[in-house]
């Protein structure tokens, strides 16, 4: 027993309920070695915060125990953990406590009682691990969102705890956010930390020693990461693009050693051309734009220290019947221009043409045009307000002063669009899951029928299964004709699914058209640290095959046996 | 992202005299120059005010432009309050046009004066700090039951959410005006009711992220004032003594000039 590495963190059959009868951990055993990184995997609603809570010690297991450097974590007195263990959760937003990048630091070691030059190195230290020194005096909301992530974990880091947990923390990122984010993991781990981390997203799974995935409160599978890729599917998760090339390439007969986007270049530069099927020619140059934004300038805060120019003479083009992913950092001007497509902000500059005919800007007109532009903010599931989910989706119709029938009709559509049974209708929408929520919210805009919609981040903060569902739910609704715009960071996505691209970069439309054209273009502005796999690999492709397509998609790509 | 405007008393981090001086200092003389504003009932008093104002702002190192553009509420309240004063002694006291005007806009600026002078405090303190120093000023009067840690970490975070939850709500209220949500006719039930879509949505997330803060504050080892200690404990400097006098004597000689010279 000697040898055998210290256990930082313990839990034994550990059992949690909310309600005393559904069992959100189920007799749950599990050792953390000091120095590991382990990564617990779970969709939605599987139980994994509740397990982050009973490990940081914030909820006391209702049977079985759980150990903090080999100590009942009972026997702590109120505060000592956070000695032992440093917590980040999901949302930046509500763990930094202080408006001052160093204030927030300093809150965990000034709560334990450090004297303030222990403090000071402390917070110096902190920052340092986190590359966020040369922020230290600046006002948290001036921080971009991976920024502020990697400001809690430095708050975490600066009680110079035995261990990290950490719950989501990438979740609500932007690629670059998390790129970042997942450098400093990886340096922390690297220098020693113990991190448990649990996620739903299979980014960055190889980094971990262990993966385990947690499935209606118990351990549903637990190996190396390497072993992990051959049981994903089974376990209900959906394979990186790049590992479900590989797994072609490998039924194929092409014996691939390792997954890396060297490894599958070379695989595909050894087939014979043509890889990809000859593209269509869209008909999208006679198809007619429902929208089109011609110039749209729009200055928030005019002639104050705070003026800023959210959106610089853009020009965009959204064709009926065609689905357009507007790409672009954050505070590019991406949700500042779908919310002008709506009527929500007055147009300051340029104009906006619906089916031709220029926005309506006030009164009446205005607001029968959210008839025709539907638009799913953020989180949507956030406005949702009503006891039921038919009064929910009855809200909207009803405010456009539907009939009692159509209203009862457009509910009943808009329900079975979203793939939800009659049942819901009488339930309660704050007791659904978060999926069930995010359907309800877009289901809620549906109802009034709109010709165009317009969708921000409709995938965030979804599970592999919530995530395939909404975008499958997207696909349908552009082949029964509606107009559908999003808004998003992801960019694998964008390139699997939509019809056209635009590039909003710092207010200013830089690239738009179809993705085949936009692609190449992409690429130069994006860092190499956030292009897709795939981009990554014909790439790669396209150094030793100059003719290779730099654009295809997995499921157009013609794979002849060996 | 959103680019709501400049939310009002955000801290404006700049390196000053003022800046630099302690929080209870600070708060000492807020108090002190309130009072004076409050004291000053002719215009030359007034002028007096304005010019400490400008005073302080200077010292400050920020500008009349970015304090007025961050105190937009303020100069609405000021606004009705000059409407209010105009109709007021003009249709009902009966009293000259002229008069009215000089009225309102007399009460008008001594009340933009006076919010302007408490504004100046948390756009030149850190919210963190200015709650140190409000625990230390409320410490006497703990020994009454006076919760002064607890009132200071409440004060300190909402200076911190308060920009956030505007946020929040500013999105809620675009998301239900997208659904179609009236919130600019009917009677005024109908405008009371149309109010539920926002305030429903904005309590639920305030809770959720009250109940988010709570587990994060837990996990960093908060538990109360008691054992706490701070990585810039309240240092009372010469300067701070040396503006305290300062202000102190302008208030001194602000009344007795007012005494004699019958102001």
């Amino acid at each position: 027993m000697d040898a055998s590495p210290e256990v930082v963190l313990a839990l034994y059959k550990v059992t949690f309920s909310y309600d005393g009868q559904t069992r959100v951990l189920d007799e749950i055993s599990l050792d953390v070695f000091k120095g590991e990184r382990v990564i617990v995997l779970g969709r939605n609603g599987s139980g994994k915060s509740t397990l982050v809570r009973i490990l940081g010690a914030l909820q006391s297991p209702l049977q079985g125990a759980c150990f903090i450097c080999g100590r009942d974590a009972s026997t702590y007195l109120p505060g000592e953990v956070s000695r032992k263990i440093g917590v980040v959760f999901q949302n930046p937003e509500s763990q930094i406590v202080a408006s001052l990048v160093e204030d927030d630091v300093a809150f965990a070691p000034e709560n334990q009682g450090y004297s303030s030059e222990e403090i000071g190195r402390r917070v110096f230290c902190a920052l340092a691990q986190v590359g966020l020194l040369h922020k230290r005096s600046h006002l948290v909301t001036t921080l971009s969102g991976g920024e502020k992530q990697r400001l809690a974990l430095a708050g975490a880091l600066a009680s110079e705890p035995d261990c990290l947990l950490l719950d989501e923390p990438t979740a609500m990122l932007d690629p670059e956010g998390r790129s970042d984010v997942a450098a400093v993991l990886s340096s922390l781990h690297e220098k020693g930390t113990t991190i448990l981390q649990v996620t739903h997203q299979l980014e960055g799974l190889e980094k971990a020693d262990r993966v385990l995935v947690l499935a209606q409160g118990r351990w549903a599978w637990q190996g190396a990461p390497e072993d992990f890729w051959g049981v994903a599917e089974g376990l209900g998760f959906e394979l990186p693009p790049l590992r479900q090339l590989a797994r072609r390439l490998r039924e194929r007969g092409y014996p691939l050693p390792s997954v890396s986007i060297e490894s599958v270049a070379e695989a595909l530069g050894s087939f014979p051309l043509p890889l990809s099927r000859p593209q269509l020619v869209r008909t999208e140059a006679d198809r007619a734009a429902a929208i089109e934004v011609e110039g749209l300038s729009c200055r928030f805060n005019p002639s104050t220290p705070l003026e800023l120019l959210a959106l610089n003479s853009v020009f965009a083009r959204f064709p009926h019947s065609a689905w357009t992913s507007i790409l672009g950092r954050t505070g590019s001007g991406k949700s500042t221009l779908v919310q002008h497509l709506n009527g929500l902000y007055p147009i300051q500059q340029g104009r906006i043409l619906l089916d031709d005919v220029p926005l309506p800007q006030k009164g009446e007109e205005l607001h029968r045009l959210r008839r025709k532009v539907g638009l799913v903010f953020q989180n949507p599931e956030e406005q949702l307000f009503c006891p039921t989910v038919r009064e929910e989706l009855a809200f909207a119709p009803n405010n456009l002063g539907f009939s009692k029938e159509e209203i009862a009709l457009s509910v009943d559509r808009a329900l079975e669009a979203v793939g939800l049974e009659e049942d819901f209708k009488e339930r309660n929408p704050i007791r659904l899951s978060g999926g069930e929520r995010r359907l309800v919210a877009i289901a809620s805009v549906l109802s009034m029928d709109p010709s165009c919609l317009i969708l921000d981040e409709p995938t965030a903060g979804l599970d592999a299964a919530y995530r395939k569902r909404i975008l499958e739910l997207l696909k349908s609704l552009k082949k029964n004709g509606k107009t559908i715009i999003t808004v998003t960071h992801d960019l694998e996505m964008a390139l699997e699914f939509s019809d056209r691209l635009l590039f909003l970069n710092q207010g200013r439309s830089e690239l738009e058209g179809e993705p085949q054209a936009v692609v190449p273009l992409l690429i130069e502005k994006l860092s190499s640290r956030v292009c897709p796999d795939l981009l990554r690999v014909s790439l790669l492709l396209r150094k030793s095959r100059l003719n290779s397509p730099l654009f295809w998609r997995l499921d157009e790509l013609l794979l002849p046996g060996l | 992202m959103s680019f709501a405007s400049l939310s009002m008393g955000q801290y404006v981090p700049v390196a000053s005299a003022i800046h630099a001086l302690d929080p209870r200092a600070k708060l000492l003389a807020l108090l002190v120059l309130m009072g004076v504003v409050f004291v000053s009932t002719s215009p030359w008093a007034l002028a007096c005010c304005l010019l400490l104002l400008g005073a302080c702002i200077r010292g400050a190192g920020l500008s009349w432009r970015l304090v007025l553009s961050s105190s937009r509420p303020i100069l609405y309240l000021a606004l009705f309050t000059f409407v209010f004063n105009v109709v007021a002694h003009f249709f009902w006291g009966e009293a000259l046009l002229s008069d009215a005007l000089a009225e309102g806009t007399f009460f008008s600026l001594r009340l933009t004066i006076l919010m302007l002078f408490a504004l100046l405090l948390p756009l030149t303190t850190a919210p963190l700090e200015l709650s140190d120093g409000l625990e230390a000023l409320l410490l006497p009067f703990a020994r009454w039951g006076v919760p002064a840690h607890e009132c200071a970490m409440m004060i300190g975070i909402a200076l911190r959410f308060i920009p956030l939850l505007m946020e929040e709500m500013d999105r809620i209220v675009k998301a239900q005006l997208s659904r179609g949500a009236r919130l600019d006719q009917g009677g005024l039930l109908r405008r009371v009711m149309a109010f539920f879509p926002i305030l429903i949505p904005l309590f639920v997330i305030i809770f959720r992220r009250a109940d988010e803060l709570a587990l994060a504050m837990e996990a960093r080892g908060y538990r109360g004032g008691k054992g706490r200690t701070r990585r810039r404990p309240l240092q009372w400097k010469k300067n701070d003594t040396r503006a305290t006098i300062l202000v102190m004597s302008v208030a001194v000689l602000f009344l007795s000039l007012r005494r004699w010279l019958r102001l």
